[in-house]
């Protein structure tokens, strides 16, 4: 008896952690921690990059990567460093756009993420930057 | 490796020259207009020789244009066009058979190129003799997709040359003075380079080949290069090749040659010093042995993921035979885990590498590696080995790593690892005796470890761990006992785990089973802080501890959401600390579905407040 | 044995009914590429990040 009233229930985990989980179906998940990885990696690389999109040396391609556009925009000694900030971006890329048809249980959907991802992209760029329209580059 | 001279539309332009030379002082210009030469690479359309012989004292000048059309190949892109034209502002004729073109220009898009070119022809008791001194200054020139360019180079070329029977012997010295150039991938910021050869051209043979004895390429702070070579004219490729350098400074040669060439491997961002030899043999095209020794090398990864320093190592490699590599350093680190000295051999056989066994030292243990089996196919490396790991102290293991200190030793043994296209599996345990009790980890598989997205999937056991050295440990409450886990269908990507099924409970048997005032109320404010009050509040703030009966905590990991339970459920809830004794306490959690990334942060609070002020 | 035969276009006409398309979700993939894309390249928050450096300037001072 005695045990019983000195048992206390501690009222816990209760109404505080209720997460909002309840978010849309219609969503993608994009939150993953490879996502978020990629993002935070391609985020520092922008730093580098915009000035060599605002250049023209850097444009956005038709298949959602970037390509060198006019090298002779970069001066000699950072050509090199340009080539590999590309090469180390269309890495991110290509595995931001498979990770997100995999972390949504569709790994066949990678291609359309990648070209929703090409037209989005574009749309978003700032003026003057260059693109790929077709087979051409393009000024926007 | 190209080479076409007899092809070259220079060659060409020198025939007219000279062709024309001899008649000049006849006339007072010479006006030649071609149609077009076609040749397999590209044609010259609209070629254009001008002349002009002016009264004295002015000297004789010579204007050549032409639009110049490239076939590409690979028929992706239109053919490139462009216009070129060669001027010589003075051609002055200073001896008999010694041509002069002074202030010469070759001007065309991208190309901006001022020279001067001696030309010196003789005749040596009937053997022809050319010699011939080219300065270039200040020349500018890239190719339209600025992958080849230069900007300022001034250098100077001499080549000399006779013929004797039918075969020209020829030497040559290109001195690189100042300027930079980018050659994809390559970066070379300032001149001091120098490339001298002197070998035979043959052309008029059945063969012809072009051969190049005594070649030195002088990197500037890196050292020379020497080699040896010959080129096949016929089909333009290379018969054979030897080179050899010694003494090559790694600090300057990497930047400037190895880093490019890494650049897309794990090695592209060094640190490196000391010094290698070099030696490559290339036999009827194909590579047949090279040799690479390392005398004193550091190498640095600047990203911190490794280190090793004073290697001294002899790698050689035959495409026949079998070669030992012998390698040995005194120290360094792999992922801050320090390394002791190493003496390593293994045998490599064509593209395979074997070792029956590899002793790495680490901290006060050691890796030892052994029936080590690598290949190199299809431009990736496959390989499996077994691995035992001799015991190591957690407390510096945990402290190399700037864990918290941990007590005990980590130990492990792996019958297989297999690495396979990016993809690391295991065969077998990975154990660790820490907080008293033994952690063991089972199906350890990884994918990509090394990419900027590793995959890591386990299962983990833990038996008996002290909750004693285990709260201290992590700054939470004190909790006496031990506690069992089983973490299975762990999956960690990035490092973060993103799935697993977990079961915490204290372990089977008797032992003393005491919780603190302050363990409660840390697990309380797990859930907010209304109920690490309801705590302070009542009259159990008098009691220091508590003694309990049972503990336990389970959480299925999914979509960031861990799906919690306890030892025992109750109609509202679920238990996880089952108290027994006076006063006994129980702690009940109600929320069965938590946010991971909010239960963590308030983890992380917790611990970070009861942290004792350590000033770091 | 007729009835076998009978059944095998009707196991073709099954199986080739089984397979569910599920439609790529285009407009959620939109808004999820716009997402990504404002925070790799800063396009939403860029005030914030200014205002904090100037404050803390004259406090390292």
């Amino acid at each position: 008896m005695m045990k019983k009233l000195f048992s206390i229930l501690l009222i816990l985990l209760a109404t505080a952690l209720a997460a909002p989980f309840a978010s849309a179906a219609a969503d993608l998940e994009v939150n993953t921690p490879a996502i978020s990885s990629l993002k935070n990696s391609m985020q520092t690389r922008h730093g580098q990059l915009a000035a060599h999109y605002a250049s023209g040396a850097i444009g956005l391609t038709k298949d959602g990567l970037i390509a060198m556009h006019d090298a002779n925009a970069v001066p000699l000694a950072q050509r090199q460093s340009v080539n590999s900030l590309i090469a180390a971006e269309n890495g991110d890329r290509n595995a931001l756009y498979k990770e997100i048809a995999s972390a949504n249980g569709h790994p066949e959907w990678q291609d359309e993420v990648r070209s929703t991802f090409a037209q989005r992209w574009v749309q978003k760029a700032q003026n003057g930057w260059w693109y790929q329209d077709g087979g051409a580059w393009v000024k926007k | 490796m190209r080479f076409c001279p007899h092809r070259s539309p220079l060659f060409l332009l020198l025939f007219f020259l000279l062709a024309f030379s001899s008649a000049a002082n006849a006339v007072s210009a010479i006006h030649v207009q071609v149609g077009a030469i076609n040749s397999p690479g590209f044609t010259a359309n609209k070629l254009a020789l001008d002349f002009a012989l002016p009264a004295q004292p002015s000297h004789p000048q010579l204007n050549f244009q032409t639009q110049l059309v490239w076939h590409d190949k690979t028929a992706a892109k239109e053919n490139s066009r462009m216009a070129l034209q060669l001027s010589c502002a003075a051609i002055t004729n200073p001896q008999v058979g010694n041509w002069r073109c002074e202030r010469g220009l070759l001007n065309a898009e991208r190309i901006k190129a001022p020279f001067s070119l001696s030309f010196t022809t003789k005749n040596l008791n009937g053997q022809p003799q050319i010699s011939a001194e080219l300065s270039l200054l200040d020349v500018n020139f890239s190719d339209a997709e600025g992958l080849h360019a230069g900007e300022k180079v001034a250098a100077k070329l001499s080549l000399n040359a006779f013929q004797q029977s039918r075969i020209w012997h020829w030497q040559s010295l290109l001195d690189w003075q100042a300027g930079e150039v980018f050659w994809q991938p390559f970066y070379f910021a300032t001149g001091g380079h120098q490339f001298k050869a002197n070998g035979q051209l043959d052309v008029l043979s059945a063969q012809p080949s072009l051969t190049l004895d005594n070649a030195e390429l002088q990197l500037k702070d890196v050292g020379a290069i020497q080699g040896n070579a010959r080129v096949s004219l016929s089909d333009n490729t290379l018969q054979t090749l030897n080179i050899n350098a010694d003494n090559l400074q790694l600090a300057p040669l990497y930047p400037l040659l190895l880093k490019p060439l890494l650049d897309k491997t794990m090695l592209n961002n060094l640190e490196m010093a000391g010094r290698a030899n070099f030696k490559a043999t290339l036999h009827n095209g194909k590579p047949s042995a090279f040799e690479l020794d390392l005398q004193g090398a550091d190498v640095e990864d600047k990203n911190g993921r490794f280190a090793l320093y004073k290697i001294n190592a002899s790698i050689p490699w035959a495409y026949d035979e079998s070669r030992t590599i012998k390698a040995s350093y005194q120290g360094g680190h792999l992922l801050r885990l320090p390394l002791g000295a190493a003496n390593l051999s293994a045998e490599l056989n064509r593209y395979a590498l074997t070792a029956l066994s590899l002793k790495l030292p680490i901290l006060d243990g050691a890796l030892d590696l052994s029936e080590v089996s690598a290949a190199w196919i299809d431009q990736q490396w496959h390989w499996h080995l077994r691995a035992n790991l001799s015991p190591i102290a957690m407390s510096d293991f945990s402290q190399a790593l700037a864990w918290p200190r941990m007590e005990g030793k980590v130990a492990a043994s792996i019958p297989l690892v297999t690495y396979s296209a990016g993809q690391l599996s295991t065969d077998g345990d990975v154990q660790f005796q820490v907080f008293n009790g033994d952690i063991t980890i089972s199906k350890l598989a990884m994918q990509t470890p090394l990419g900027l997205a590793p995959r890591l999937s386990a299962n983990m056991q833990m038996r008996h761990l002290d909750l004693g050295d285990l709260t201290r440990t992590f700054s939470f409450g004190a909790i006496e006992g031990k506690l069992d886990g089983d973490v299975n269908n762990l999956q960690l990507v990035n490092w973060k785990p993103t799935r697993f099924d977990a079961v915490f409970k204290s372990s089977d048997g008797s032992y003393p089973k005491k919780i603190s005032q302050r363990a409660v109320e840390n697990i309380s404010s797990l859930g907010g802080a209304g109920a690490a009050a309801a705590v302070q509040r009542s009259f159990l703030r008098f009691f220091k501890q508590f003694n309990y009966a049972k503990l336990g905590l389970s959480c299925q990991l999914r979509n960031d959401i861990c799906a919690m339970d306890g030892i025992e459920s109750t109609p509202q809830g679920y238990v996880i600390v089952k108290g027994s004794g006076v006063p006994a306490i129980t702690v009940l959690g109600y929320n069965r579905n938590v946010g991971w990334a909010e239960l963590l942060t308030r983890i992380e609070r917790i611990t970070d407040s009861n942290a004792k002020p350590v000033i770091k | 044995m007729k009835t076998w035969i009978a059944v095998f276009p009707a196991i073709l006409i099954l199986s080739a009914c089984v397979t569910i398309n599920i439609y790529f979700p285009a407009a959620a993939a939109e808004k999820a590429a716009d997402k990504i894309i404002d925070e790799v390249w800063q396009l939403k928050d860029k005030a914030t990040p200014d205002a904090k450096l100037i404050e803390e300037k004259p406090a390292t001072k």
